[in-house]
C-alpha cells in the first residue's frame, strides 16, 4: 500500500510537465525544492526536538557551494551536489558540536545568529557571493559529460529524482532504530540516558543528517534556477521553513511536502497579488497553532483513528446482529 | 580488578556497588555526608529514613543524575565516580524513578522497544526500519507478558493508571538486563493488589541485586535482606531487617519521631 501511494506520487510528478505549462512546473520544483529542505527540517524539528530558526544556513550554504562549484571548477551537476553536500556537513558538524547539548531556547537562539552570521558574510565577501546582487553566472550544470540540463523540463525532472532519493533516505532515518531512539530523547532525555543513551550523539547525528540534507536542497535550488542570493540564507527563509513544518505537523514526514506545496502556492498567487504575503504567512501561522496543534499529520491521524473506529463498531455490531 | 592490592578482595565476595566517603553538598546544605555502602551481589537492600534524609539524592549519585562532591563510587570493580548517567546504565545500573518517568507520547510497546533496542545494540541503526528488527519486537513481547502488560502494548504510556506504570517502569528497567537496579519509592501510591502485582514481578528475578528506597515498612520487612537507615544525609545503621527494627538509633530517628507525631 505504501508502495502504491509513492508510485502513484512518483508517476504524477513524471507527468506534470505534460500537464501543466512551464511556469507551474517550475512552481513544482520550487514546492519539491523547498519541501525536501522542510523535510529535513523537520527531522531536526519534529523527530529530534531541537526548534532551529536558522536552517536557511544549510540551504544557502549549499546554494553557494554548487554555484561556486559550477563556476570555477566543473559543471558536473554531481560534483556540484556532492559539494553541497560536504559544505553542508563542514558546517554542521562544528556548529553541531557547539548547540546540540545546549538545547531549549538557547539552541534556538544560536541557530539564529549562525544563519545571521552567514547572511552578512554573504552580503560582505562580494568577490566570492557577489554581495547582495547574489551569484550570477551560474552556467547550466550537466548531466554528464556534453549533456547540459538546459531545458526547464530537464531541471525538472532532476529535481524529482534527487527529491525522491533523499525523502526516502529521510523516510529510512526517521522509521530506524536511530528515528526512533530521536523520539525518545524529545519525550524523555533523562529516561533515555538512564537506559543507557547518549542523549547528544543522537541529537547531534540529526542535526549533522539534517544540515547535510538542507544544503543538498540548496543546492538542487542552485541546479534549477542558476541563482543563489544572501535571502537563501536568510530569516525570511528560516522562518518559511519552520511555517511549512508546523503546518505538516511534526509527526510524518510527507505533511512537510504537502505543508510545503499549500506554501508555496499561496506564496506565488498572494506575492504577485500583494507586497505583504508575509501577513498571510503569519495568519496562517496562527490559525494552525489555534485550531491544528498537530498540522497536517495531526488531522490525517484523527481522520485515520476515527475511521478505525467506526470499522471496527460496524463489525460488531454485524457480528452482533447475525448470531 | 586484577590489582595485586585488591585481590583480597576479589578473592572474597567483592560488593557490586562499593560507595567510599560520599558527599553532596547544595549552596551550605549538606543532603549526604561521607556515606560508605556496600551492596553485594545478590542482596536486596532497603534504604530507609525520614523525608529529606537524602535518600534521593544518594541515589541519584549513585546514577550519575548527580555528580559527588566528594567519595567514590564503584560499581562492578569500575570507578564510575565521573561517568555520565548513560555510561553507568551501559554497564548495568538501572533505576526506577519516584514519579513514574516515562515516554508518555509514545506507546508501552514503544517504551519498551526503545529499552530493548538500546541494550541489543541496535539503537544506533540508521538505514534499516526498526520494524524490522525481529529479534527486538520478540524480545519486547516477552517483557510485556511477563510484566502483564501485553493489553495496553497500543495504549499511550500517559493514558495507564498508577499502578500500570510502576509496572512499566520496572519493565524499561527489565529490558537493560540489569547488574543492580535501584528503586525509588516504588510502592508509593500503589493499592494493595498493585503491591502484589509489583511483587510478583520484582521477585520474578530472584538474583537481581536490588536498593530500594521504600517507606512501607511491612513491605520492605517482607523483601529486604538488609537494610540501611539513613539520617540527616548519614547511614546510623545497618544490618538484617530484625536487628534495624529493634536498633534504638532507629526507633529514636525514624520510627520513633513518627510514632510521636511531632512536627520537626
Amino acid at each position: 500500500m505504501r508502495w502504491v501511494v509513492r508510485l502513484a506520487v512518483l508517476a504524477l510528478l513524471m507527468a506534470i510537465p505534460f500537464i501543466v505549462n512551464e511556469y507551474r512546473v517550475g512552481l513544482v520544483a520550487q514546492i519539491l525544492i523547498f519541501g525536501l529542505a522542510a523535510a529535513s527540517l523537520n527531522v531536526l524539528v519534529g523527530v529530534a526536538g531541537l526548534p532551529s530558526l536558522g536552517h536557511a544556513a544549510f540551504f544557502g550554504v549549499g546554494g553557494y557551494a554548487a554555484g561556486l562549484t559550477a563556476i570555477h571548477l566543473t559543471q558536473s551537476v554531481w560534483v556540484c551536489l556532492i559539494m553541497a553536500a560536504l559544505v553542508g556537513a563542514v558546517l554542521a558538524v562544528p556548529a553541531g558540536l557547539l548547540s546540540v547539548r545546549l538545547g531549549g531556547i538557547t539552541f534556538l537562539m544560536l541557530s539564529l545568529a549562525i544563519a545571521e552570521i552567514l547572511y552578512s558574510a554573504s552580503e560582505t565577501w562580494r568577490d566570492v557571493t557577489g554581495g547582495s546582487d547574489g551569484l550570477s553566472g551560474i552556467p547550466s550544470l550537466e548531466l554528464f559529460p556534453g549533456f547540459a540540463l538546459d531545458l526547464v523540463v530537464e531541471r525538472y525532472y532532476f529535481v524529482v529524482v534527487i527529491f525522491a532519493v533523499l525523502y526516502m533516505v529521510l523516510r529510512r532515518f526517521v522509521d530506524s532504530p536511530t528515528g526512533w531512539s530521536l523520539r525518545g530523547v524529545t519525550s524523555n532525555s533523562e529516561r533515555m540516558a538512564s537506559m543507557g543513551y547518549d542523549v547528544n550523539r543522537y541529537r547531534f547525528v540529526a542535526y549533522v543528517v539534517a544540515g547535510v540534507v538542507g544544503a543538498v536542497a540548496g543546492g538542487l535550488n542552485v541546479e534549477y534556477s542558476r541563482f543563489a542570493s544572501p535571502e537563501d540564507l536568510g530569516f525570511a527563509l528560516s522562518s518559511l521553513l519552520l511555517v511549512i513544518v508546523i503546518l505538516g505537523g511534526r509527526k510524518r514526514l510527507e505533511g512537510a511536502i504537502i505543508a510545503a506545496a499549500i506554501i508555496v502556492y499561496i506564496r506565488q498567487e498572494l506575492s504577485s497579488q500583494f507586497n505583504t504575503w508575509e501577513f498571510g504567512l503569519g495568519l496562517i501561522l496562527v490559525l494552525v497553532i489555534y485550531f491544528l496543534p498537530g498540522g497536517l499529520s495531526g488531522v490525517r491521524d484523527q481522520v485515520v483513528k476515527a475511521l478505525a473506529r467506526r470499522r471496527a463498531l460496524r463489525v460488531k455490531t454485524t457480528e452482533g446482529g447475525t448470531p | 580488578m586484577t590489582d595485586s592490592a585488591t585481590s583480597n578482595d576479589a578473592l572474597t565476595d567483592e560488593p557490586l556497588l562499593r560507595l567510599t566517603g560520599v558527599s553532596k553538598v547544595f549552596g551550605t546544605v549538606a543532603a549526604v555526608k561521607n556515606v560508605n555502602l556496600d551492596v553485594r551481589p545478590g542482596e536486596h537492600r532497603a534504604l530507609i529514613g525520614p523525608n529529606g534524609a537524602g535518600k534521593s539524592t544518594l541515589f541519584k549519585l549513585v546514577t550519575g543524575q548527580l555528580p559527588p562532591t566528594d567519595g567514590s563510587i564503584v560499581f562492578g570493580g569500575d570507578d564510575v565516580s565521573g561517568w555520565p548517567a548513560f555510561r553507568r546504565a551501559r554497564v548495568g545500573m538501572a533505576m526506577t524513578f519516584q514519579h513514574s518517568n516515562l515516554f508518555d507520547d509514545l506507546t508501552v510497546r514503544e517504551n519498551v522497544t526503545l529499552a530493548v533496542q538500546r541494550q541489543r545494540g541496535r539503537a544506533g541503526r540508521v538505514l534499516t526500519p526498526l520494524r524490522r528488527e525481529r529479534e527486538v519486537h520478540e524480545r519486547v513481547a516477552v517483557l510485556l507478558e511477563e510484566s502483564k502488560l501485553s493489553v495496553h502494548a497500543d495504549r499511550p504510556a500517559g493514558a495507564l493508571a498508577h499502578g500500570q506504570r510502576r509496572r512499566v517502569e520496572i519493565a524499561l528497567a527489565y529490558a537493560t538486563e540489569p547488574r543492580l537496579l535501584l528503586l525509588d519509592e516504588p510502592a508509593a501510591g500503589m493499592s494493595p493488589g498493585e503491591i502484589e502485582d509489583f511483587l510478583d514481578l520484582l521477585l520474578s528475578r530472584p538474583n537481581l541485586t536490588f536498593v530500594m528506597i521504600e517507606h512501607n515498612i511491612d513491605l520492605v520487612m517482607r523483601i529486604a535482606s538488609s537494610i540501611s537507615v539513613l539520617d540527616a544525609g548519614e547511614i546510623i545503621a545497618e544490618g538484617p531487617p530484625a536487628s534495624i527494627v529493634a536498633s534504638e538509633a532507629v526507633q529514636v530517628a525514624y520510627l520513633g519521631s513518627a510514632g510521636k507525631g511531632t512536627a520537626q
